[in-house]
């Protein structure tokens, strides 16, 4: 999954996913701040919904998936390691891509402004 | 009484032999719950009866004295004409709803940071497969990626089929450049980098044709990909110190790659290597996380049936938009042989 005309992994819908989950937090900092309102409280269930109802239905694919007789197992996976290693992969190339990429920014920023 | 705000708007309409939907597109507009102050028609060098249709709808036209190789050459034809503080774009193929204008200029009206708004697109024919893969696409994309982005204040494209304007902004900007292939990227990103704000604005809705067959699909595919990376290309430094912009940018652009490389490469050779066509269900694993939000829009306008049939042409189009996407890598990135010519998709 991606933006609509680029070609997409899970990676960027697992990005948007944890965006989403993150959305109830930042609203509550905005709503502490008195910057939120009921319009944005909308928004923020809606998209925090969406995300849960992705977790959950990837969740229950994963487990279908296992129940396959003949689900294969390369690189001698099998069972719920089979489901794991590429979620968990995923997520960690996500955290190393955004944590390189906020580095990246930090380093090259300052100076790219200042030229 | 203060001028409704689309009393303040001159909507753009560029148009290269678009006689088939032309005249849908100016009515639209003209009968919108606000309709604009003008409406103007850039009849780019149509060999067709656009320009005619177009008046005879109610549109002002204009025609340049030869094609200006581009759309946004012919809207910067027409933003010199416009004298209105809001300005709009709308594709010649494109259709609104009803409410659409009012609903888009809202955002514009009431922030004066606001530079550019856009609306939810939904393809107006759904029966090809082309069509079919484009309409989940957009349906997945205008209720999942697109809310989150706007939510964090940087939808990442501010779509060039319809947007609103603040005339000002886009005149500081240099109207659409023509330095890359996908100029409405380019102007939602220059816009960012000035420090103004873009928003989506789900409630606007509007209805553009999209590539019917392979051929077209296939035109616009590779307009696309090839502006993508030209846009990160260009604008790389700038948005660098734009924090959420630049990770969405980042991660659309690693997983776009690896995404390619997958689909096209690894998954084939790893199901034959390791004998388990079973593997070639990675293709479609993704289903049901798909299915969600493309669901919930699809119930909400009545269109379950036409979503869930819809549904396998989208891993065809993700798939073909991989080769394109790798096409557009190695050809601007490798080879330097930027894409040049803009070829209309449909």
């Amino acid at each position: 999954m991606n933006n609509a005309g680029l070609p997409g992994t899970g990676l960027g819908g697992l990005f948007y996913i944890v965006l989403a989950l993150g959305m109830p937090l930042a609203e509550l900092y905005r709503t502490l701040r008195g910057r939120s309102s009921l319009a944005r409280w909308r928004q923020v269930g809606m998209q925090f919904a969406l995300a849960c109802g992705i977790i959950s239905v990837t969740i229950a694919t994963a487990a279908s998936y296992l129940q396959l007789a003949d689900a294969p197992s390369p690189l001698g996976l099998s069972g719920p390691a089979l489901i794991l290693a590429p979620v968990l992969l995923a997520a960690s190339m996500l955290t190393c891509l955004v944590v390189v990429l906020r580095i990246w920014a930090k380093v090259q920023g300052p100076a790219i402004k200042q030229a | 009484m203060p001028p409704h705000p689309a009393d303040l708007l001159t909507v753009i309409i560029p148009a290269y032999n678009e006689a088939a939907s032309v005249s849908d597109t100016v009515r639209s507009v003209l009968e919108q719950t606000t309709p604009p102050a003008r409406i103007i028609v850039v009849d780019d060098g149509s060999t067709d009866a656009t320009a005619e249709l177009a008046r005879h709808a109610g549109a002002e036209v204009v025609r340049p004295p030869a094609n200006t190789g581009s759309k946004a050459g012919a809207q910067n034809l027409a933003l010199a004409l416009v004298e209105t503080p809001y300005s709009m774009a709308i594709d010649a193929d494109t259709t609104l709803a009803p409410d659409a204008v009012e609903r888009l200029l809202a955002p514009l009206h009431a922030d004066s940071n606001v530079a550019a708004a856009c609306g939810f697109v939904v393809p107006r024919h759904v029966s090809t497969m082309w069509e079919r893969g484009r309409y989940i696409e957009y349906l997945l994309s205008f209720t999942f990626y697109k809310p989150t982005q706007d939510y964090y204040g940087k939808p990442l494209i501010s779509s060039g089929c319809f947007s609103a304007y603040r005339t000002d902004r886009l005149l500081e900007a240099g109207g659409w450049s023509e330095r890359t292939r996908a100029e409405d990227m380019d102007l939602t990103w220059t816009f960012y980098q000035a420090g103004h704000q873009v928003r989506f604005v789900p409630e606007a809705l509007c209805y553009p044709i999209e590539p019917h067959d392979f051929r077209f699909m296939r035109m616009q595919l590779k307009r696309w990909s090839h502006g993508f990376v030209q846009n990160v290309r260009l604008h790389w430094k700038g948005i660098l110190p734009l924090g959420f912009l630049s990770t969405v940018v980042g991660v659309a652009l690693f997983d776009a790659v690896v995404a390619s490389l997958i689909y096209l490469v690894v998954l084939p050779i790893l199901a034959v290597a390791l004998a388990a066509p079973l593997l070639l269900v990675v293709y479609v694993i993704d289903v049901p996380a798909v299915l969600v939000p493309v669901l919930v829009v699809a119930r909400r306008r009545r269109e379950m049936v036409r979503a869930l049939v819809s549904l396998p042409s989208f891993f065809v189009l993700r798939a073909v938009n991989g080769f394109f996407m790798l096409e557009a890598l190695w050809t601007e990135v490798v080879l330097r042989r930027p894409l040049l010519v803009y070829e209309k998709g449909h």
